[in-house]
């Protein structure tokens, strides 16, 4: 009630405004699920809810690629990892790009028919630096820094710059359930959002992103997002088998003033070690010819097994001392020299300390409660 | 208004004549100018309004205009099979020859009195609705007067394809990039095979539907041939749409049959 209430305050929708690509979603896993990741808990859902960051506890990679459309390559890669073992929270770092070529310049000819002249690529990059900390053993926070360029090749004017920031924040209320909530792009036009070498300014306008992540049954997660640009986004996954998760999810996307369309996604996770492919096949139902399919590729470190000294200390040595020998009669001063001598050690004869075997122990085992269920699950 | 209707059952033709046709002017024999309809039994079909042949010239006949379904077309353009073809003749002194008046296509040749039904006129519109089969075909008209003086349309070609609603050739827009900030907007142009009831979906960078136009069969848009089509780069939420690259999606039946990348660039 309280994301609802917050979506009151006025944020309208604000289609008219400049694009955030991250949109599009991060990762497959999120594609299948209806692009629900407010309350995603996985690496990628650090890019949508910095929040997300704080219980990552060890270095993890993820990337996704879609050829969006048929017409739009889209590629993401993002890493995270802990600070200080996560004492200092953790930090998320994304790269995207979108971008596509046989844009055509036009001309018209001696009939008035339109004719291509050139043609040129776009580009729209985003990077972005998540970090997110635990405040409680229930609340998590973050922030992310992003920085947006764009560029029409070769169209003179056709570049811009920008930077904006996010924040977020988790809520554990249960064991089981996760609520989350982001606002994204705060910064208002006047601090920066797209510059453009035209001379013009675009917002990028403040979404406000609020989701939850239920698991009623230890193998089946509910994930639900609502934004106040209008979209709605539904998804749940069902562990099959340890190394096997399917997926089905859909959104509802506002397509105008007074209409909407509902989209369906698939898709299914595989796991071996620490590695991690998910697919997704987004369904556009107004053009099916639009439709989707998203790979990602994800790598999580194993947990670090050291060895660490053991409990149980090994006896003292036990030393036997010997004469000293004296092999020849020394002259006075060597044999005063050897008096002063102390008795020569023999070698110290250790027994065997029966060592307890060294205990393999995780560094990640830590008191950690609000630990990534997909950690959990992996 | 008062209409004549004259079955002849000689053959297979049928046609009607109207006494509200065409008046010409320079000097005729007769007033009136008649315009005729003619059915051909294999659908060939003419209209022709006429009036009465004056004396003799030494200016060659005029081929004012060729119309598809009311509008003009250039080479290689698509038609549809049963295209209604509309020329404009006339002559300034004499009547029209129909005998030795001719339409052409792919080196057959129609002379106007078949198509009409008459054996001369002044000036008037003939209508030439053959029902074309799946192909490229050569057209052009041959026109003679009775004084002797003779001219030809320029020959040109145009295709029919049949079946399922396509666009041939690429969908394209200009301007591209355009600037809606300043008024400026963009014509997507497409060519299709046949009539048909076409959407237009523009979608943003991130594949979502941001604009909605809907183009009726036959009207400009969803029509057998060059369409046009304007987007002032507003979406459906009543914003002018921000600098990024859009993708015109033209579809018909739901599925997409072009596309073409719009730059919008303020």
């Amino acid at each position: 009630m309280f994301i609802i209430g917050i979506w009151s305050l006025g944020f309208g929708i604000s289609h008219g405004a400049a694009l955030d690509i991250s949109r599009v979603g991060m990762g497959a896993r999120s594609l299948a699920l209806g692009r629900a990741q407010v309350a995603g808990l996985d690496l990628a859902s650090v890019f949508v809810n910095p929040a997300n960051a704080a219980g990552l506890d060890r270095f993890a990679m993820t990337s996704m690629y879609v050829n969006l459309n048929e017409d739009v390559g889209y590629g993401m890669v993002g890493l995270g990892f802990p600070v200080l073992e996560g004492n200092l929270g953790s930090v998320g770092v994304s790269f995207i790009n979108a971008s596509t070529g046989n844009i055509y310049t036009t001309d018209r000819d001696a009939n008035g028919r339109t004719i291509v002249i050139s043609n040129f690529e776009y580009s729209s990059k985003l990077g972005q630096i998540s970090y997110g900390k635990e405040i409680s053993r229930n609340i998590s926070m973050g922030c992310a820094l992003k920085l947006y360029s764009r560029s029409f090749d070769t169209i003179g004017g056709g570049q811009a710059n920008g930077v904006d920031l996010d924040v977020g924040m988790l809520f554990f209320p249960r064991e089981n359930l996760i609520l989350g909530l982001t606002a994204q792009n705060l910064l208002p036009v006047e601090m920066a959002n797209l510059n453009w070498a035209t001379g013009a300014k675009e917002d990028i306008p403040i979404n406000l992103r609020g989701g939850i992540n239920l698991s009623p049954r230890k193998d089946i997660r509910i994930l639900a997002d609502y934004d106040s640009l209008g979209n709605m986004h539904t998804g749940v996954e069902w562990e099959v088998k340890q190394f096997l998760d399917l997926r089905a999810g859909a959104e509802i996307v506002p397509i105008g003033k007074a209409s909407q369309v509902t989209n369906l996604s698939a898709g299914l996770g595989l796991k071996y070690r620490g590695f991690f492919f998910d697919y997704a096949y987004y369904y556009d139902t107004l053009v099916s010819d639009a439709s989707s399919h998203f790979f990602s590729l994800s790598f999580l470190l194993p947990y670090r097994e050291i060895e660490v000294p053991p409990i149980i200390m090994a006896k003292p040595e036990v030393i036997k001392t010997a004469t000293p020998e004296v092999t020849a009669t020394p002259t006075v001063e060597v044999q005063k020299k050897a008096m002063a001598t102390k008795p020569v050690k023999k070698p110290a004869v250790k027994k065997a300390a029966k060592k307890p075997p060294a205990k393999k122990r995780s560094v990640a085992v830590k008191k950690k409660k609000l630990i990534w269920n997909w950690l959990k699950r992996r | 208004m008062l209409w004549l209707i004259l079955l002849l059952t000689g053959g297979a033709w049928a046609y009607t004549v109207s006494n509200e046709a065409l008046v010409s002017s320079g000097g005729i024999a007769s007033s009136a100018a008649y315009s005729t309809l003619v059915t051909l039994s294999d659908g060939m079909a003419g209209i022709i309004s006429a009036t009465s042949a004056p004396t003799s010239d030494t200016t060659a006949p005029t081929i004012a205009s060729i119309l598809f379904d009311g509008r003009t077309i250039i080479n290689n353009d698509l038609v549809k099979s049963n295209v209604a073809i509309t020329a404009t003749v006339s002559d300034a002194a004499s009547s029209i020859d129909t005998s030795n008046s001719s339409v052409e296509v792919n080196s057959q040749y129609y002379s106007f009195a078949s198509l009409t039904g008459q054996s001369s006129f002044l000036n008037g519109n003939l209508r030439y609705k053959p029902g074309f089969q799946d192909g490229t075909y050569t057209f052009r008209i041959h026109a003679r007067d009775t004084a002797g003086n003779y001219s030809s349309s320029e020959a040109f070609t145009f295709k029919v394809e049949g079946g399922e609603v396509k666009v041939s050739s690429a969908v394209l827009n200009y301007p591209n990039p355009f600037n809606p900030a300043s008024g400026q907007t963009t014509e997507i142009n497409y060519m299709l095979n046949n009539d048909a009831d076409v959407n237009l979906y523009i979608y943003n960078l991130i594949g979502q539907c941001i604009k909605k136009i809907s183009c009726a069969a036959g009207a400009e848009g969803g029509r057998a041939g060059y369409n046009r089509v304007t987007w002032n780069g507003e979406s459906d939420f009543g914003f002018v749409v921000a600098n990024d690259i859009y993708i015109a999606r033209v579809t018909s039946g739901g599925k997409q049959i072009g596309k073409c990348k719009i730059a919008v660039l303020k």
